[in-house]
């Protein structure tokens, strides 16, 4: 028992580290990049004097070490500051009218083709070499090298524009009162074009990953034994290949935690999708250091909780890993 | 391991796996359905007098002390009101103030209309344009730091009427105000204690719209204020679409989703003049492109050195290749949409590449080792640096120059750089020597034109980056800013514009236009004004739905009910033809399909 507790332990204690070093690089990072948060006012017209009162403004006029100081502090009192983009919304404010969409997109898109990656990936495995899974990879190989900006485009005008099936832009109807069952209809339609879009390009890389971990398992002995005791076939690929197959398909589906809060720009910016890559990417743009302060921090904190939380299911999942 | 895979395939598996995929695929196939056969929210829409229009970038703010873009500033005329406004004619027009007075060179009375009121029911009286006033006077805002620093004392005189007592004399004021200039109200904004860092949440102004809600990143509607002091707008809603994707804003256009678009001169133009029920509006815009020199810099500090250059650049190629002729070739440093202040006048420099070499040559920049580019006259080889911005128009527009110049026997280096990286070169390091730039001038080209070429602006970080010292134009733009009477300041701005047309520490290039495209079939009334081109408040009052303009058509004279019905068809019928990505991805689709055919065949 005192093991268990020793390995979250010291997972605990490397995980703050990590993190403290992310926080400084978050506050680093931005900062190196040439010109400043009002360099983008001066090509409209913004003199000098007003550009430097700006800074004054946004606390830029400080030493880099007491604004460091200051950010640290803030953070651990959960206060991430005040954008420069939206000057004067805080960055907290801003980050979680869009993050909840985000996740919604790329958490179902992402979703979503784990699941359709999966069966069709093990199918395919089951069959390998066979017409089914050669129509499967070419197929998935040829989604996933197409251009998802360009697929997007394609699917706007041939299923929004000329069918008329779906909306144009945007995650909901403005300015239109409806019940809560036509509202969920609504963003479900909304959503429809870049969930596809992005699976297209996701789906790919499941159904690989899990091709190839279960080619590697499905000739082992235990299989054979399997086999050899009647089971249903069923059985075998679910209960025994599937088991040890799905190691490096959860650990991948761990590792785009990260997608699912810093978002997918050049969707988003094609589909007029309100959600987090193209803020980041704007921010980036703007030099809005506490937005991408912002922005980074929670995107750390997903991933490294999400890797935390991967290492203890790693235990329940994996007979091998629990033993040790 | 093939072989040992072949032993585990047996029907049931096989029929269980396809089950679950089947099974899968219908329920999507359900889904699907029910979503299709559900009726599209967009038709109820309709009903309400709704006018959508995009931005491609999201505004920043609403607070109309420190908004930052001219697209903040546009959204905000439209819920706040300024005193004075710009008419399609480009003068002066009065808005919340009837009339204003200059008593002497340093006190101006203004007169507030009577029958204003905040969005809120208080009425908007002198008190508001007071603290306004003040307000601007006491802090450092953006892009109104240099009325602030004129403004001294303020006074109400009555209940709606303010005068003010300037500092020196500074005539920009009233067309200032005009333009960015946005009345607050008092009895909201006298509570916020640190009103630099207020979002404003629910802005109250008393402009023709009031606010209603926002998304960041997705949109801003706004419903009509039906109390308006000139009459309440005719259409019930604006919704502010932010659509990043110029393409989607142009499928939204065409499929009735949005009413006005802004767009690039491109193909795009002509296609949608081409496109059914909508129409294509051009309006000058106050934008200017130039290209400036680094002046400390040899051999850009010799005056015949950029007289070669300007003669060297064919600035109607540039204007028919970028722009496909949409705008006017330019000659003067400000642009002709000010009407007031416009020299046509100026030294011009038309496309005379045969002069621009014989310059150098008598300048002694020839090529000697016949390697195609002139050398220094003491024999070193020289290349010109341009850095330029990686996005939008840039790379192309230095291109072109870096071509007409390379055409002379320049040598010239292109650095394509991400946008705030040029900014940093230009304005902080000074490490260019020529550059390619646009500016768009509000309507008081005092800002604009002092911050230029003030050699007081020769500063790290100042707009002077040229490093422009003339003190005779340094003299004249003093002047310009304490002269009261108009043609006083007309004949001094004049002045100055003859002067940097003869020097040339800027060269300019083109007057680009604003394009627009506007569905016929919804609303009609857009007024086009220089500067703001269809966004502006003439518009948002004048427009009302188009469903009138269709029932009295000069040549057609169906009844009114018929034409409802075909302008119904109109909309509802897509544009026939299959456009080229279509017939590309199909193609695409073939070829895939073809592949796969084939290597399955080799199996």
């Amino acid at each position: 028992m005192s093991k268990v507790i020793y390995y979250i332990l010291s997972k605990s204690f490397y995980l703050l580290l990590i993190f403290y070093i992310m926080l400084t690089l978050n506050f680093l990072l931005p900062r190196m990049m040439p010109g400043d948060p009002t360099s983008r006012y001066v090509a409209e017209g913004m003199s000098l004097e007003e550009r430097e009162e700006l800074i004054k403004i946004f606390g830029l006029d400080e030493s880099l070490y007491t604004q460091y100081i200051r950010y640290i502090i803030n953070v651990f009192k959960g206060d991430m500051g005040i954008s420069f983009l939206y000057y004067p919304s805080r960055v907290w404010n801003v980050i979680i009218e869009r993050l909840p969409w985000t996740v919604l997109l790329l958490g179902t898109s992402i979703g979503l083709s784990m699941i359709v990656g999966v069966i069709l990936g093990s199918y395919s495995a089951w069959n390998y070499g066979k017409k089914f899974d050669s129509i499967v990879t070419m197929g998935s190989l040829v989604l996933r090298t197409v251009p998802s900006f360009w697929l997007g485009m394609i699917f706007l005008l041939v299923f929004g524009y000329y069918l008329r099936l779906f909306p144009l832009s945007g995650s909901i109807t403005v300015g239109v009162r409806m019940g809560v069952f036509e509202r969920i209809l609504d963003i479900i339609k909304h959503l429809m074009l870049p969930v596809f879009t992005l699976m297209a390009y996701l789906i790919a890389g499941n159904i690989y990953l899990v091709r190839a971990s279960l080619l590697d398992v499905l000739p082992e002995q235990y299989i054979v034994t399997a086999k050899a005791k009647g089971l249903k076939n069923r059985t075998i690929l679910y209960k025994h290949g599937l088991r040890s197959g799905i190691i490096p398909v959860i650990t991948w589906f761990t590792l785009q935690f990260g997608y699912i809060v810093s978002g997918a720009v050049l969707i988003e910016t094609v589909f007029s999708f309100p959600g987090t890559g193209k803020l980041i990417y704007d921010a980036a743009l703007a030099r809005d250091y506490p937005l991408l302060q912002g922005a980074f921090l929670i995107l750390t904190a997903t991933v490294l909780i999400a890797m935390f939380i991967l290492d203890l299911i790693y235990a329940i999942l994996d007979p091998r890993i629990k033993k040790d | 391991m093939p072989g040992l895979n072949k032993v585990y395939i047996k029907g049931s598996l096989k029929d269980s796996v396809v089950k679950n995929l089947r099974n899968f695929t219908l329920l999507l196939v359900v889904i699907l359905l029910v979503l299709i056969i559900m009726p599209s929210s967009s038709v109820v829409a309709q009903e309400e007098k709704t006018v959508k229009y995009a931005y491609a970038a999201d505004i920043n703010t609403l607070n109309p002390f420190y908004w930052t873009t001219v697209a903040d500033l546009d959204l905000l005329r439209i819920i706040y009101d300024t005193p004075f406004r710009i008419g399609p004619d480009g003068m002066l027009h009065p808005g919340l103030v009837e009339s204003y007075e200059f008593k002497n060179s340093t006190y101006i009375v203004f007169r507030l209309v009577r029958n204003a009121t905040w969005h809120d029911g208080v009425p908007v009286t002198a008190d508001d344009l007071k603290f306004t006033l003040e307000f601007v006077r006491d802090h450092t805002l953006p892009y109104l730091g240099s009325v602030g620093e004129a403004l001294n004392i303020i006074e109400k005189i009555d209940n709606y009427t303010v005068g003010v007592k300037l500092k020196y004399p500074f005539s920009p004021l009233p067309l200032v105000m005009a333009d960015i200039f946005l009345v607050t109200p008092k009895h909201i904004w006298e509570k916020i204690t640190n009103p630099q860092q207020f979002a404003n949440p629910n802005p109250v102004g008393s402009g023709p719209f009031k606010f209603v809600e926002r998304k960041t990143g997705e949109y801003i509607l706004l419903e009509k204020n039906t109390k308006y002091f000139k009459g309440a707008p005719k259409v019930d809603k604006l919704l502010l679409k932010i659509i990043p994707s110029l393409d989607s804003q142009v499928l939204a256009l065409k499929s009735g989703e949005l009413d006005m678009i802004e767009i690039q001169p491109g193909p795009i133009v002509r296609d949608l003049m081409s496109t059914p029920n909508v129409s294509v509006m051009t309006a000058p815009s106050t934008y200017i492109y130039y290209v400036d020199f680094n002046l400390r810099r040899y051999p850009m500090n010799i005056r015949d050195f950029r007289k070669a250059i300007a003669y060297a650049i064919d600035k109607q190629q540039i204007l028919n290749i970028l722009l496909l002729g949409m705008g006017r070739v330019a000659d003067s440093l400000i642009v002709p949409s000010l009407p007031l202040w416009y020299n046509p006048n100026v030294t011009k420099y038309n496309y005379d590449p045969k002069k621009a070499k014989e310059i150098l040559d008598n300048l002694g920049f020839k090529d000697i080792d016949n390697d195609g580019f002139r050398e220094f006259p003491n024999g070193t080889k020289f290349v010109l640096n341009m850095p330029t911005a990686n996005v939008d128009i840039w790379p192309r527009l230095t291109e072109l120059v870096a071509n007409m110049l390379e055409a002379i026997g320049l040598k010239v280096k292109i650095t394509p750089v991400e946008p705030g990286t040029l900014i940093d070169i230009l304005l902080n390091k000074w490490d260019f020597d020529i550059n390619v730039f646009g500016w768009r001038l509000y309507f008081d080209p005092d800002a604009y034109i002092y911050e230029s070429f003030h050699s007081s602006r020769i500063r790290k970080g100042g707009l002077n980056w040229s490093g422009y010292s003339n003190s005779t134009v340094d003299k004249l733009l003093d002047d310009q800013r304490k002269a009261v009477n108009i043609e006083e300041r007309k004949q001094l701005l004049f002045r100055v514009q003859e002067l940097l047309a003869d020097d040339l520490p800027w060269i300019p290039l083109v007057y680009p236009d604003m394009i627009f495209a506007v569905r016929t079939d919804t609303f009609k009334g857009w007024v086009a004004i220089p500067r703001y081109g269809l966004r502006n408040v003439y518009s948002w009052i004048n427009l009302r739905p188009a469903i009138e303009v269709i029932t009295t058509p000069v040549y057609i004279t169906p009844s009114p009910i018929l034409t409802q019905t075909t302008t119904q068809i109109a909309t509802a019928t897509p544009v026939s033809g299959i456009p080229l990505e279509i017939m590309a991805s199909i193609i695409i689709i073939v070829i895939a399909v073809a592949i796969i055919v084939l290597i399955m065949r080799r199996r």
